[in-house]
């Protein structure tokens, strides 16, 4: 593991604050270094200055919603392999689905549906095999 | 018809005359009957011309041999555009991204060479450089004898009840996202607390702090099926049908429920037909039928017990089977399993915090998909439900 050399950097792009804390806490918990944005335009400045290892990302956000953010970060050339677990509540249409899965390494979690130790896991797995391809 | 003229000639002869009034009153009867005609060929011109709907009339080849004032209305055009022209040539189809339906593939087409009734609301009818609607179309063969002569068209334009479908489906999905926001919340930090060591939890706080839990995910399935209510109720608009494999997503709503499953050691005997044809089918619509009937057996049935799946082609269908040796369905109550918040008494018993719309949205599902669906249960012994869904490559409604 790389852990021990560079401590990895998750940044969270959430709005709601209650889920931004719970989040920040257990990924920190879990030895992350964390860098929080609560809007979609301050998430692509953050991502762009501190290029995290991974991005939790939320969908519908003010001022530049999710989509808004992966179609931004996608388009340059860091953006194109850090791997975006989109967090949301709201049911995808197929056509969002696959426009969000063609920029890949992204992953589509329903918030209401994972527990957040298994969210955990998911972040810890991402990040294992991202570090096995690189 | 010819107009008749009245028979002349002045003749004494007394068997000419018996002739002569004979024939008079044949001319009589016949002017009434064309009076007759002409009156009732008005009124059915004045029926068809006054109809909302738009109707297209085709020979066997598709030339267009009648249609309507609302046909003519709807498509943007002039009667003698269309009338006596190729139907498939003077009106164009298209999907929704604009691609136009092949020839094989036009319910008028499709009725002719099926001989059966085909409707479909998904396609946009086109007049070259006019604009385009989403149409609800039906298309009926006409039958003289055993012989098609051709087919009836009828279309009429649904873009209002797609606006309101589709302001519905958003609604319903930003509700959904609104209360599961803050369930999120509270399941994420109940979670933290109980598995997390935060604080020191007495065993009470621990069995409080469950409870709370528990409901909580209990409101996260109940929120995860009203949303599979409403989508039903919004009605087959919502729903994409396309070429499916039943075995496939039957598989795929087991897993769904190994969880319960294992839980309960329940075993499992599949009896799968290998390739079967494809039916058509919203494939995430029919996952959730398929896991609330899954789930259902998993529920009702006592552990270690048995539930057998099975799929086979009858036919023109594909039957799915599903037999639990559960609990059963109590005699008198048969009759009410399918309709809404309706639960038996004995699965109140088993499992107090249902909400008795499984049911009821797997009959929806199944029906709107073509299908039935069917049961036998007796009480301690065990249900099945059998479904059947129609192996077809198009439409046809009957």
């Amino acid at each position: 593991m790389n852990t021990a050399l560079k401590q990895q950097i998750i940044l969270i792009v959430e709005d709601e604050k209650p889920l931004l804390n719970v989040l920040t806490d257990r990924c920190t918990e879990s030895g992350f270094e964390v860098i929080t944005a609560s809007n979609g335009e301050d998430g692509v400045k953050a991502a762009t200055k501190h290029h995290p290892d991974l991005i939790l990302l939320d969908f519908l956000m003010p001022k530049s919603d999710g989509m808004n953010v992966l179609q931004k970060l996608r388009g340059t050339p860091w953006g194109k392999t850090v791997p975006i677990i989109i967090l949301t509540n709201l049911e995808p249409s197929d056509k969002v689905l696959n426009s969000i899965m063609e920029g890949s390494p992204s992953y589509y979690i329903m918030k209401s549906n994972i527990q957040i130790e298994d969210l955990m896991q998911k972040i810890k797995d991402v990040l294992s095999q991202v570090s096995l391809t690189m | 018809m010819r107009n008749l003229t009245k028979p002349k000639g002045s003749n004494n002869d007394p068997g000419l005359q018996h002739l002569k009034d004979a024939v008079v009153n044949i001319w009589d009867d016949l002017n009434q009957e064309k009076d007759k005609l002409e009156v009732a060929t008005a009124k059915n011109e004045a029926i068809i011309a006054s109809i909302g709907d738009g109707i297209v009339v085709t020979d066997k080849e598709g030339k267009v041999i009648l249609l309507n004032r609302a046909a003519t209305e709807l498509l943007g055009v002039s009667e003698e555009k269309v009338l006596q022209k190729n139907w498939f040539e003077a009106v164009q189809m298209e999907d929704e991204a604009g691609n136009l339906i092949p020839l094989e593939k036009r319910p008028t087409y499709l009725a002719i060479q099926s001989r059966a009734a085909v409707s479909d609301n998904g396609y946009y009818l086109a007049q070259h450089g006019n604009h385009r609607f989403p149409a609800a179309v039906m298309s009926t063969p006409v039958l003289m004898g055993d012989e098609v002569t051709g087919a009836v068209l009828v279309f009429r334009d649904i873009t209002k009840e797609k606006q309101i479908d589709k302001a519905k489906t958003e609604f319903v999905s930003l509700a959904s996202h609104q209360l599961r926001t803050p369930l999120s919340t509270i399941n994420w930090y109940l979670e933290s607390v109980l598995r997390h060591e935060v604080a020191n939890l007495t065993a009470k706080q621990q069995a409080y702090l469950t409870e709370a839990y528990e409901a909580s995910q209990r409101m996260v399935t109940l929120v995860n099926t009203l949303l599979d209510v409403s989508k039903i109720e919004i009605g087959s608009l919502a729903h994409d049908p396309t070429p499916n494999d039943v075995n496939q997503i039957l598989e795929q709503s087991l897993k769904d429920v190994a969880h319960e499953i294992a839980g309960k050691q329940l075993q499992v005997h599949k009896h799968y037909t290998a390739s079967l044809p494809p039916v058509l089918v919203d494939a995430k619509m029919l996952a959730v039928a398929f896991y609330n009937l899954l789930s259902n057996a998993a529920k009702y049935t006592p552990e270690g017990k048995e539930i057998t799946l099975t799929t086979k082609q009858e036919g023109g269908q594909v039957v799915v089977m599903i037999a639990d040796t559960g609990y059963g369905i109590p005699k008198d109550q048969q009759p009410k399993i399918f309709t809404k918040l309706f639960r038996a008494d004995n699965a109140r018993e088993k499992e107090p915090d249902g909400n008795g719309l499984g049911l009821y949205i797997v009959k929806s599902i199944i029906e709107q998909s073509s299908g039935t669906i069917t049961f036998t249960s007796a009480e301690n012994q065990g249900t099945t439900f059998t479904i059947t869904l129609p192996l077809t490559h198009s439409k046809p409604t009957s």
